[in-house]
Formats: C-alpha cells, sequence, structure tokens
C-alpha cells in the first residue's frame, strides 16, 4: 500500500470516528426535542403520530441523503427545490399530452433528472464555477420552465394507475384478526432510500472515493481517484433523489403544483448539515442525515400539534437550523 | 463542548415555551371544543380580518381556535398540518382549498375520524368538505370584469396580476373577467408578481416599460391588488393607467383614497372567519350540518371608501 493510500484510509478511519461522535449527538438532540414535545402534546407520543412523522419527512429525508453525500464530496446543489417540482411536472404532462403511462413517462423523468443533474455537475467542473452559482443559476432555470411547461396550473386529474399506490399509497397488513397495521409508502420508501444511502457511502468503494475526494482532493488524486467523475455521479444522484421525492408527493397528493419545493433546498441542506455533515466537505454520515431530517420533521409535527402559527413555525425551526450548525462547528474546531 | 450543545438545546427549549403563546389565540373554553382554521399563503395581510372574526366568534362561543399554514402556498406542507390537526383530535378544522385534488384524500381522512371540516374562502369542485364558505370566485371575476370594461371601455388591453399561479381560485376569478373582457373586445394577458410585495410593484414597473400603451393592471389578489395602486404611485401615472382588483387591505384602500387606484372587489374575509367557527360549533352543538355561505361580492370604490378605510386598519375589514 503506498503512503498515499494509508494516509488516506487513515483519515477515513478518523473521519468515521468523528461522524460515529457526531450521529450520537444528533440522535440526542432528537430525543431531547421528542421528549419536549411529548411533555407538551399529549398525541405526541403515539403510534399514529409517529407515522405521521415518517411520512410528512420522508420527501424531505430522501432528498437530503442525496445532498448529503454531494456536500460530502464537497458540492452544493441549490436546484433541489425545483427538480422536485420539475419531476412530477415533467411526468404527469407526459402522462396527459403524450398520452404516456406513468410508468414509462416516470422512467423517461429519472433519465432527465440525471441529465439536469450532469448538466450542474458539467457546469461546475468543467467551467470551474462554485457549485452553489452553478445551482442557483440552473434552480431559477429549471423553476421557470416548468412554469412554462404547466402554464402555471397544477398538474392533477391524471389517469389511475398501481403507480401511485406503490410510491404515495398505504401499506396494509393484518397483525392479527380485525387489525391492521397501515404504514405510508412514502415512509417505506423513506427508508429504502436511506439504506441505499448508508449502503453507498459507508460501506462501498465508492463511498470511500466520495470522503476522500471531499476531505483531501489533492490527495485523493493522486492515490487515482477520479474526482471529476466522483463528483459528477453526487450530482446526478442528489438529482435523481430529487426527482423520485417529486414523485413520491405527487403520488400521495394526486397532484402537483409548479411552484412545490420552494425553499425547499436550504431545508434539505440544513437537514443534512443539522445531521452532522461538515459544510467543507470530507465528513458526513446517512445515518445523520436520517436523524437530521427527522429533527426538521419532528419540530415542524410538534408545533402543529401544539397549535402554534406558521410565523413562530419559521422563526423556531430558524432557530433550530443556526444552532445545530454552532454546534456542528464547535465540534470541527474541537477535532 | 457537551455542556455548550445541552446549553443550546435548552434555550432553544425555553424559547418555544415563551413562543408557544404568541401567536394561538386562546379564549377561555367553556364549551371545551378546539378548532383549527388553515390557510394558505397565511404570512399575507390579507388574513388578518379573517382571523380577528375567527376571533371575535371563538370569544362569542366560548371555543378556542388556532389559526395556521404554510407561509406560502405548499400543498404537502398544508395537508400534512391537517394531517397532526387530525392526529391532535381538534373538534373542527377549516381550511382553504387551493388545489383541484390534494386536498381530497386528507380532508376524508378528518371526515372519517369524525372531525367536521369546512372550506373557506377557497374551494375546489369534488372535495368531500362539508361546505364552503366563501366568495364565489367565477361570478366576483365576472362583477370585476365588468367593472373594468366601463373603465376602459370597447377594445381596450389590460393585463392581469396573479400572485399565486396555479391557485385554482384565482384562475377561476381571472377566467370569470375574461370571459367578460372578452365580449367587449378587450385583450389581456396575465403576468405573476409572486406574493412578495416589492417584486410585485418591480414586477409590474418591468411590464409597463415595454407596454407603455396599456390601459390598465388588475390584481386578482390581494398583495398584487396593493402591487396594483402602489406601481401606478411609483410611475406617476394616476388617470392613465387604471388599476384596481382584489381585496381590502389597507395599502388598496388608501391607494383608491388617493386615485392611483380606481376599486376593489371585496369578498368580506372577516365573514369567511367568523362564520367558519360558527358552523363547526353549530355542529357540533346541535348537530346542525355547515352550508354553503356565499361572503358575496361588493366593491369599494372612491365613493364608499372612507366608510371602510378605519375598519380595515383595524383588521375588521
Amino acid at each position: 500500500m503506498s503512503d498515499v493510500q494509508s494516509k488516506n484510509n487513515l483519515l477515513k478511519d478518523k473521519s468515521l470516528q468523528i461522524v460515529k461522535r457526531r450521529e450520537f449527538g444528533v440522535f440526542l438532540a432528537l430525543v431531547l426535542i421528542s421528549a419536549f414535545f411529548s411533555f407538551m402534546s399529549g398525541s405526541f407520543l403515539t403510534y399514529r403520530n409517529f407515522i405521521n412523522i415518517l411520512r410528512q419527512t420522508a420527501e424531505l429525508g430522501i432528498m437530503t441523503v442525496g445532498m448529503t453525500m454531494l456536500i460530502t464530496s464537497q458540492e452544493f446543489d441549490l436546484s433541489v427545490g425545483s427538480m422536485y417540482a420539475l419531476g412530477p411536472v415533467v411526468a404527469g404532462t407526459m402522462v396527459l399530452e403524450l398520452g404516456l403511462n406513468i410508468w414509462i413517462a416516470a422512467f423517461l423523468t429519472i433519465l432527465i433528472g440525471a441529465v439536469l443533474g450532469m448538466l450542474n455537475g458539467t457546469i461546475t467542473l468543467k467551467f470551474g464555477i462554485p457549485s452553489f452559482i452553478t445551482t442557483l443559476g440552473t434552480m431559477m432555470l429549471f423553476r421557470g420552465t416548468i412554469l412554462m411547461i404547466s402554464d402555471g396550473w397544477p398538474v392533477s386529474g391524471l389517469p389511475d394507475s398501481n403507480f401511485y399506490g406503490i410510491f404515495g399509497g398505504r401499506f396494509s397488513f393484518e397483525i392479527f384478526e380485525g387489525r391492521f397495521i397501515n404504514i405510508p409508502m412514502q415512509a417505506v420508501w423513506f427508508i429504502i432510500v436511506v439504506i441505499l444511502g448508508y449502503i453507498i457511502l459507508q460501506k462501498s468503494k465508492f463511498g470511500y472515493k466520495i470522503y476522500a475526494t471531499g476531505g483531501n482532493r489533492e490527495a485523493a488524486e493522486l492515490s487515482g481517484i477520479n474526482t471529476v467523475k466522483v463528483k459528477m455521479i453526487c450530482f446526478i444522484m442528489t438529482s435523481v433523489t430529487a426527482v423520485f421525492a417529486g414523485f413520491t408527493s405527487l403520488s400521495y397528493l394526486g397532484s402537483v403544483s409548479p411552484t412545490q419545493g420552494q425553499g425547499m433546498e436550504l431545508q434539505v441542506i440544513a437537514a443534512s448539515v443539522i445531521g452532522g455533515t461538515a459544510l467543507f466537505g470530507g465528513s458526513g454520515s446517512i445515518v445523520g442525515a436520517f436523524l437530521g431530517a427527522a429533527i426538521m420533521g419532528v419540530v415542524r409535527n410538534g408545533l402543529s400539534l401544539m397549535g402554534t402559527g406558521a410565523y413562530v413555525q419559521q422563526a423556531l425551526i430558524g432557530l433550530i437550523i443556526v444552532s445545530a450548525v454552532i454546534v456542528n462547528v464547535q465540534y470541527s474546531k474541537n477535532e | 463542548m457537551k455542556r455548550f450543545s445541552i446549553l443550546t438545546l435548552t434555550l432553544i427549549l425555553f424559547l418555544t415555551m415563551s413562543f408557544v403563546g404568541l401567536n394561538s389565540t386562546e379564549v377561555a373554553a367553556q364549551e371545551d371544543l378546539e378548532f383549527t382554521l388553515l390557510a394558505h399563503s397565511s404570512a399575507i395581510a390579507f388574513w388578518r380580518p379573517v382571523q380577528q372574526g375567527m376571533e371575535d366568534a371563538a370569544e362569542q362561543l366560548g371555543v378556542s381556535v388556532n389559526f395556521t399554514g404554510p407561509a406560502q402556498m405548499d400543498h404537502g406542507q398544508q395537508v400534512a398540518m391537517i394531517e397532526n390537526q387530525i392526529s391532535a383530535g381538534v373538534d373542527g378544522i377549516g381550511t382553504t382549498i387551493t388545489d383541484p385534488s390534494a386536498y381530497n384524500n386528507i380532508v376524508q381522512e378528518a371526515l372519517d375520524e369524525g372531525i367536521p371540516v369546512v372550506a373557506f374562502n377557497a374551494d375546489a369542485e369534488g372535495n368531500p368538505r362539508m361546505a364552503y364558505i366563501g366568495q364565489a370566485p367565477d361570478t366576483a371575476g365576472a362583477a370585476m370584469g365588468e367593472r373594468i370594461a366601463e373603465l376602459v371601455g370597447e377594445g381596450g388591453s389590460i393585463v392581469f396580476l396573479n400572485e399565486d399561479p396555479g391557485h385554482t381560485d384565482l384562475e377561476a376569478r381571472t377566467r370569470g373577467a375574461q370571459e367578460v373582457l372578452d365580449e367587449y373586445n378587450i385583450s389581456y394577458e396575465s403576468i405573476d408578481t409572486t406574493t412578495d410585495l416589492s417584486t410585485a410593484v418591480s414586477t409590474i414597473m418591468d411590464y409597463y416599460s415595454g407596454n407603455p400603451d396599456i390601459d390598465g393592471w388588475f390584481g386578482v389578489s390581494a398583495t398584487a391588488t396593493e402591487a396594483a395602486g402602489l406601481a401606478v404611485e411609483q410611475l406617476d401615472l394616476a388617470g392613465e393607467v387604471y388599476a384596481g382588483g382584489f381585496d381590502l387591505t389597507p395599502t388598496t384602500l388608501e391607494a383608491i383614497q388617493d386615485g392611483y387606484a380606481q376599486f376593489t372587489m371585496d369578498q368580506h374575509p372577516y365573514l369567511q372567519g367568523y362564520y367558519t367557527v360558527h358552523a363547526l360549533y353549530l355542529y357540533h352543538k346541535y348537530a346542525i350540518d355547515p352550508v354553503d355561505i356565499d361572503t358575496g361580492g361588493g366593491i369599494v370604490d372612491q365613493s364608499n371608501v372612507n366608510d371602510v378605510i378605519d375598519l380595515s386598519a383595524d383588521g375588521y375589514r
């Protein structure tokens, strides 16, 4: 093993250690926040509400998985909120205007999402433009395109298909006579995406390359990692998760509005950072991403159960994001 | 470090506690009933009279009410909020319905749980809600169209200002007006102003520089209408370009008073909050099913603006 490689391995081990400790910190925060809401509202700590939180967090959580990998590779994507609307608007329009089957339309739209992710990657990596600026531009470009395609009108009234049941319906089974357990499919997909993300980032060789690229790009290149390719794949995965999250929303609501997901990009980045992803790359975890998204979901849900107004909710969520980032940065300094 | 994190968390929780009482208008509950009203784009001035009506009704009836909703129109978030209200076990839900189908399942879910649901302010055909309390958007739009035709005359050209593209009721108002304008051979376009007032004003000003021959611009909801009057003022076009639209916010009423705007359509938002609480209450108290109430389509112009301007500032009109 060359020096560089062993150094990279050492770096990975060290960053995994840090990650573990951070995950525990985030978990602790989640427990404390949940304890607070259980105390404030009798309906918080119920099975039903637990399922509600999972469902309500699914879209944000699915997108956070992609974003966490991208930030770990030291890039950003602000266009995910637009992609989240673009997916279902484009697929729905294909169904309504071209008469395509939704499965085919969804498959084509995933490909379009991958191409647009590649566009983000190409502009950023080939022209050396910071991804923050690239995706700020494409965010508006995509949003405008969706408004043009849909004429500002929600896409709804799609013909029935099992697609919607699979991505946005309820999965129900009988535990014993007459008693059913209902699990929203959005929650099921959320868990599936988290597991896939965990395998890719934390268990696969490619995941190791992401950490190496984000941690020290020069060292990574010296040890033979094609960092451009790594980042490009991360851009694509981020776009695809956003399109997919859009499909689950379309399936659940039966409708998609072209303005959906505005401001979502910042919530996704916030969830990722709350989950312990370092803003400057090289460190992040999917378990953390899951917990970060869960904190965002729990806060929204808990405040809503307590009957808090929308303005207060917004302010408090902002407060929590800032506090979480302070904790994150303090940790980074200490290491 | 650990101590620091715990300190931060404690601080947040403490702040949460102190914030909680701020926005929920809980009135001493004699009847022990709790209702929640949810509005789309809840961060705009339009909802003040709705909240006022809601609070007045709650106080008279001795029930508690909450007012909430996503700050910007977001069906997914609003549906999640309704879902939370169902699991919190509130006694009744009032909500705006701004999408043709997104609210169908969640409203049915609430009804299945025995929670009455009334739509206020905005409604969609085919939604299972028990009743709709608000203005009929197409007839209000048609009334607006007549007023526009009176102002600009045959063959003019105008632009509609829409702050929530895709909002079904706003589109219905626009269509109602357009049908009338077609009869008078008046041409029209529609532009997106966003719910941000200053963006809206600049958008109109830009539109004017590209289309200096335009005869008038008209908002189809509150913020866009405020912007319509402000743009005429900024461009110093009083008497040359007509402006008007929907809803009675103080900004719009001042514009009418000062002659920058000519009229605004009144949908009585106070009644939308007031009657919704009453409908939910009567359902529980006397098993009276909620019924549709048209909150009307009055017009405020120079002739009656002085009667309502103070009431609007106080949040009643």
